[in-house]
């Protein structure tokens, strides 16, 4: 019984960490799920809510929040998403939302740069220098992003219980590593923490509320 | 067989895990060994070299260069220990001289400030302010020292295969995973790997002989075959050129030497 999230770097095939680790424990892996949940409950496009999480925030959403507002949607949804249990999250923000809750597994996914360059030329039929770029672009969107709303830089390894570099330790010794690590005792869900999640839950429905009248 | 690099940040009991995981897998845990050769075979009081390794730059050391000078003799004995293969190395910047060099398991060993801080009113009873103090400061040298050094701050995950974060998985739980890693086929050492040591030890090795008046050149091996490149007159290439194969002609493994003279700006 446990908690997992993973933030993975862009193209540093943390989705397919993700999706063979739930597999081999049995857990339930999502991503996608908690947006679509958020967008029905507070009646938000997807896209908008994709483009809250995901890109730098502008001029106008410091003025107006409205980052901050989709986020605490997600927030809730994701929080509604991990009382199941059994879960590994992989995407945007999952460190975040669970930062000093303890037990739950915070994975980080990271690869060098020659690394990612390879997948997303793969991936997207782009040349190096394409590839370069818009990783560099990510990255800064990234950084930004997690600095406006969170005041830390998601490559702090101060936020994840493990980092992994993908480039060296391959995608299956990355899910041999993180099997282990997840049977430990320590990341096994206790009453504690459903408790502590589901008051974290209950408190995120206040907040979210509150930020939809304001909205 | 293999080669374990173990960086750890200061009270975040790295030292206790790399012993326990050289224990596990019967190889050897090395650290001060490294400065006690160094400062045997340079003659210089290992209190320097730990200096050297510990405290951030002085403005001296930008002019003087004193901190290169003892960090190449401190890499060169760390290289000399690696040759001997099944090693776990714990301590200063292990993965820096050990960079590019392939199966080697390169670890960051981290803790979260409120569990370093428990650790070191454990360890030198002192107050809870006392201990952040200490950490802040011990943090803020470790970070100007690499950057100094080798432009890379220490606590960028990017250096490392793995970085554990100990206050949850705790130490019995960080060396039972890690064993298991260094088990791991891309974690042993391959002809390769030995290959490529050997060519970084005699590059070590030619720098600490020429570090003295040359601190910023810059030496690389390939299969024995030594590049120097350094900053000079061009005028004085041959020169140079026949002054380094004689400094390094009894270095083992040389084959050749060659000069690369990068001339002065006019």
């Amino acid at each position: 019984m446990g908690i997992i999230t993973i933030s993975r770097g862009s193209y540093s095939r943390g989705i397919e960490i993700a999706e063979k680790l739930s597999q081999k424990l049995g857990y339930e892996c999502i991503s996608r799920e908690v947006l679509l949940k958020a967008s029905k409950d507070f009646n938000v496009p997807e896209t908008e809510l994709l483009h809250a999480i995901h890109d730098s925030p502008s001029i106008f959403d410091r003025i107006k929040d409205g980052k901050k507002n989709y986020v605490a949607f997600i927030r809730e949804a994701f929080l509604d998403h991990i009382q199941k249990d059994n879960v590994v999250y992989h995407g945007y923000a999952g460190h975040f939302f669970t930062k000093d809750i303890p037990n739950i597994l915070k994975v980080r996914i990271i690869a060098n740069m020659d690394f990612r360059i390879n997948v997303l030329m793969e991936r997207e039929n782009v040349s190096e220098e394409e590839a370069r770029k818009l990783l560099y672009k990510i990255d800064i969107e990234r950084r930004k992003w997690s600095m406006y709303l969170y005041g830390i830089d998601t490559n702090v390894t101060e936020l994840y219980d493990v980092v992994i570099r993908i480039d060296t330790i391959n995608v299956d010794g990355a899910v041999e590593i993180l099997y282990d690590m997840a049977k430990r005792p320590c990341f096994q869900t206790t009453p504690e923490l459903q408790k502590k999640l589901r008051e974290l839950l209950d408190a995120a429905k206040v907040y979210s509320c509150k930020s939809n009248q304001g909205s | 067989m293999g080669i374990i690099t173990i960086s750890r940040g200061s009270y975040s009991r790295g030292m206790e895990i790399a012993q326990k995981v050289s224990d596990n897998l019967g190889y050897e845990c090395v650290s001060r060994e490294i400065l006690l050769k160094a400062s045997e075979e340079f003659n210089i009081p290992e209190v320097a070299l730990t200096q050297a390794m510990q405290d951030a730059p002085s403005i001296l050391d930008h002019i003087k260069n004193g901190k290169k000078k003892y960090v190449a003799y401190i890499s060169k004995a760390f290289l000399e220990y690696l040759q001997r293969d099944n090693i776990v190395y714990h301590g200063f910047a292990g993965h820096f001289f050990t960079k590019d060099i392939p199966n080697v398991l390169n670890v960051r060993i981290t803790a979260n400030l409120a569990y370093r801080i428990n650790v070191v009113m454990d360890r030198e009873n002192v107050s809870e302010e006392r201990a952040r103090e200490m950490l802040r400061e011990l943090d803020e040298v470790r970070r100007k020292w690499s950057l100094y050094l080798y432009g890379i701050d220490t606590r960028s995950p990017g250096l490392y295969d793995i970085v554990l974060h100990v206050d949850c998985i705790h130490v019995d739980g960080a060396v039972e995973i890690l064993s298991n890693i260094a088990k791991r086929s891309e974690f042993q050492t391959t002809s390769d790997t030995r290959k490529k040591l050997k060519d970084k030890l005699i590059a070590a090795n030619a720098y600490s002989l020429i570090v003295n008046n040359f601190p910023d050149a810059k030496v690389v091996s390939k299969d024995g075959v030594v590049l120097i490149s350094v900053e000079s007159s061009l005028s004085v290439e041959n020169r140079l050129t026949k002054k380094f194969s004689e400094l390094l002609k009894d270095i083992d493994g040389v084959k050749e030497v060659k000069t690369y003279v990068i001339p002065f700006e006019t």
